[in-house]
């Protein structure tokens, strides 16, 4: 037993094609086995996911629900009707009057029979001739010679109507979700305002999830492309990264309304394109019933650092990772953070490490003398602890340096880190302060 | 007639302030016995004011309290005013928490991070350095979003914020102070708002005691550079006493 849904929209309504592919897209929701019977018909096949959406009542009131917020704009004369086979919906949905559903191959024949054949594609010349006959309804064409109408030049039609009453099994290939993803949507006026193009992108987004949802994919990384209403601006390109694997609305809207809240658009929008490169197989997600658990607290403190590297950007957001040298300018090094996991400073496996002050100054900041003390300020400091030297690169003549390390302590009793050279014992350096 | 209990996070006038919630121990056992709470309030804003200028000492007083903390816990550094440097964590024993440095282009942006820390993390560390003054609101802001967690917030405002009134249970205003002829240096802390009112006192914590061998500061030629140790400060291990 099989049920067909069959959505048209008149034969001559304007940019059938551009709406049908819009609908096409948001009702692979619902059933992965659509196709265009016609050029302005959708069929959709709902035997499999009757027990997902709870019957086929539900799942007909569901899908109109959803017909009537996708045609809110657009309010095209939508026809639609449910019937056993895929023809039969066909010709039902093509009839006046709308939304009419039959589940029994019996009833579905009584109401074919009762179908004046003007819903048939016929040519004027043989709806003409048909005319002459008097065989005004679906009934009367079947009462005629079949070998008759085959001769006279109507064969498709007699298998379409054996299709259609369920004599023969018709077959369809099944439209495939694209390999890649691509959006592209026109707003209404272009605007710079934010909360407009982030009401915009939620319904790329939704677009995106069913897509990702068909083929059980995932993604990391978006790509949004703005374009701008003057010709000779270039489209803002933004790339946005997530740190885990995601397919969910909810896990792509927070970081995209904080990306988009703090980019500054020069220019208004009257375009946005959604693209994704790269997909990846989906990794199940087990729920913890413990609330401590370690996956969740590494997942929200993931989803925190999204967030952060979202609006702050990602250069301002930084992790520790210690390259080993014996400068303490190189020691101290800074990346990025690029949606890794933040592992502990133990990680950067430094040996046991001399004194240091907490804070860097970097550069180094030349200091005034007073007499042949260092001086911050004004204010002479007083050398507290001897020198420490540290040497970097002996076995070359141009970049060996070697420095002497004091720490000084000013009138207000605070200490800094300075250095001179060992080569030139007058001019001392800022290079840290004792936090 | 018995007396009525209140529950204890009413606090009634002729009562010391004490500390609702868990607090952890700072590591020094003076500033321990003047806090209420014997330690740093968890889920709490805690203000930590200088006396001329920031970026000088903070995290020194912080060390004992963040090395008692459970390995792999974070630690977010929020607009300091330099660049922090690894070796000194390393140095100081705190090399198995999680560091990250943020930096912020404007000042709302860093508030905004910082509420955002507060709001999405339980067991964090939070030091933040304002480039300008936060208003009331602001602070009480974060000190709300802080209670219902067991965040350790620090907030490092300029110098003179010292005279405006805050929300923040707990306030200190701390100088570095060198004392016995320079053979010990730490810090000079007096608690402005959240201990007994009637001292005005201050806490002397001596965080570096000069090595006894080296006679004078400062030697014209090449001494061995004595090992410089952190004073061994008996921090208690980070048991939460629950008030």
């Amino acid at each position: 037993m099989s049920l067909y849904l069959c959505l048209a929209l008149p034969p001559h309504y304007k940019n059938t094609s551009a709406v049908l592919t819009a609908l096409s897209q948001r009702m692979q929701a619902y059933t992965p086995q659509l196709c265009f019977i016609q050029a302005h018909a959708l069929l959709l096949k709902l035997q499999a996911s009757l027990v997902l959406f709870g019957g086929h009542l539900a799942l007909w009131r569901r899908i109109h629900t959803d017909l009537q917020a996708f045609n809110q704009n657009l309010s095209a004369p939508w026809q639609s009707a449910l019937a056993p086979t895929a023809w039969g919906a066909y010709l039902l949905a093509c009839a006046q009057p709308t939304h009419k559903r039959c589940l029994r191959l019996s009833t579905l024949q009584q109401r074919l029979d009762r179908l004046p054949i003007n819903v048939l594609a016929l040519s004027a010349q043989q709806s003409a001739w048909l005319a002459d006959l008097a065989c005004h309804s679906l009934a009367q064409l079947r009462q005629l010679p079949r070998a008759g109408l085959a001769q006279r030049g109507l064969p498709q039609l007699l298998q379409q109507l054996d299709q259609a009453y369920g004599l023969e099994n018709s077959v369809f290939e099944w439209l495939r979700p694209a390999p890649y993803f691509t959006h592209r949507l026109e707003l209404d006026f272009s605007t710079r305002h934010s909360a407009t193009l982030i009401h915009a992108l939620a319904q790329q987004i939704e677009l995106l999830t069913v897509w990702l949802q068909q083929q059980q994919l995932a993604c990391d990384q978006l790509w949004l492309s703005l374009q701008h209403d003057h010709r000779h601006v270039a489209p803002t390109q933004l790339a946005i990264a997530l740190s885990r694997s995601s397919y969910l609305p909810s896990d792509f809207m927070p970081v995209l309304s904080e990306k988009l809240a703090s980019v500054a658009l020069a220019k208004p929008v009257y375009a946005i394109t959604l693209e994704v490169r790269h997909t990846h197989e989906r990794s199940v997600r087990s729920a913890s019933l413990l609330p401590d658990d370690p996956h969740t607290l590494q997942a929200q403190e993931q989803f925190l650092f999204d967030k952060l590297a979202a609006r702050l950007g990602a250069h301002n957001l930084r992790y520790p990772q210690a390259q080993a040298s014996h400068i303490p300018e190189q020691v101290n090094n800074w990346p990025s953070y690029t949606q890794q996991r933040l592992h502990s400073i133990n990680s950067n496996n430094l040996t046991l490490q001399p004194l240091r002050p907490y804070w860097l100054l970097n550069p180094a900041i030349e200091l005034a003398t007073l007499g042949h003390s260092p001086s911050l300020h004004g204010q002479a400091l007083q050398l507290i602890q001897g020198p420490e030297r540290v040497q970097s690169a002996w076995w070359q003549e141009q970049s060996h340096e070697a420095r002497d390390y004091y720490i000084a302590q000013d009138p207000h009793h605070t200490r800094y880190w300075i250095y001179r050279l060992a080569k030139q014992a007058d001019r001392w350096f800022l290079h840290g302060i004792f936090g | 007639m018995n007396q009525p209990v209140l529950h204890p996070a009413v606090w009634r006038a002729h009562q010391l302030p004490c500390a609702v919630g868990n607090t952890l121990s700072t590591g020094h056992p003076a500033l321990d016995a003047e806090i209420p709470g014997h330690g740093w309030p968890l889920g709490a804003l805690i203000e930590l004011i200088p006396q001329h200028s920031n970026g000088l000492a903070e995290l020194s007083l912080l060390q004992p309290c963040l090395q008692a903390l459970a390995p792999n816990s974070l630690t977010i550094l929020l607009t300091p005013p330099h660049t922090p440097c690894i070796q000194a964590w390393y140095h100081h024993g705190l090399s198995q928490q999680r560091l990250l440095w943020v930096n912020s282009d404007t000042a709302a942006d860093a508030y905004w991070a910082a509420l955002q820390i507060i709001r999405h993390h339980q067991h964090a560390t939070l030091c933040y350095w304002p480039r300008h003054p936060l208003s009331y609101a602001q602070l009480r802001q974060l000190h709300v979003l802080a209670r219902q967690t067991q965040n350790l917030l620090f907030l490092i405002p300029h110098a003179k914020v010292n005279t405006q009134s805050s929300p923040a249970p707990l306030r200190l205003r701390y100088r570095p102070h060198a004392a016995n002829q320079g053979n010990s240096w730490g810090l000079a802390i007096q608690i402005i708002k959240g201990a007994n009112m009637l001292s005005a006192k201050e806490l002397y914590l001596p965080l570096w005691q000069a090595p006894i061998s080296s006679a004078s500061p400062f030697s014209s030629h090449l001494v061995s550079v004595p090992r410089h140790e952190p004073v061994s400060v008996p921090c208690a291990t980070a048991s939460l006493q629950k008030h």
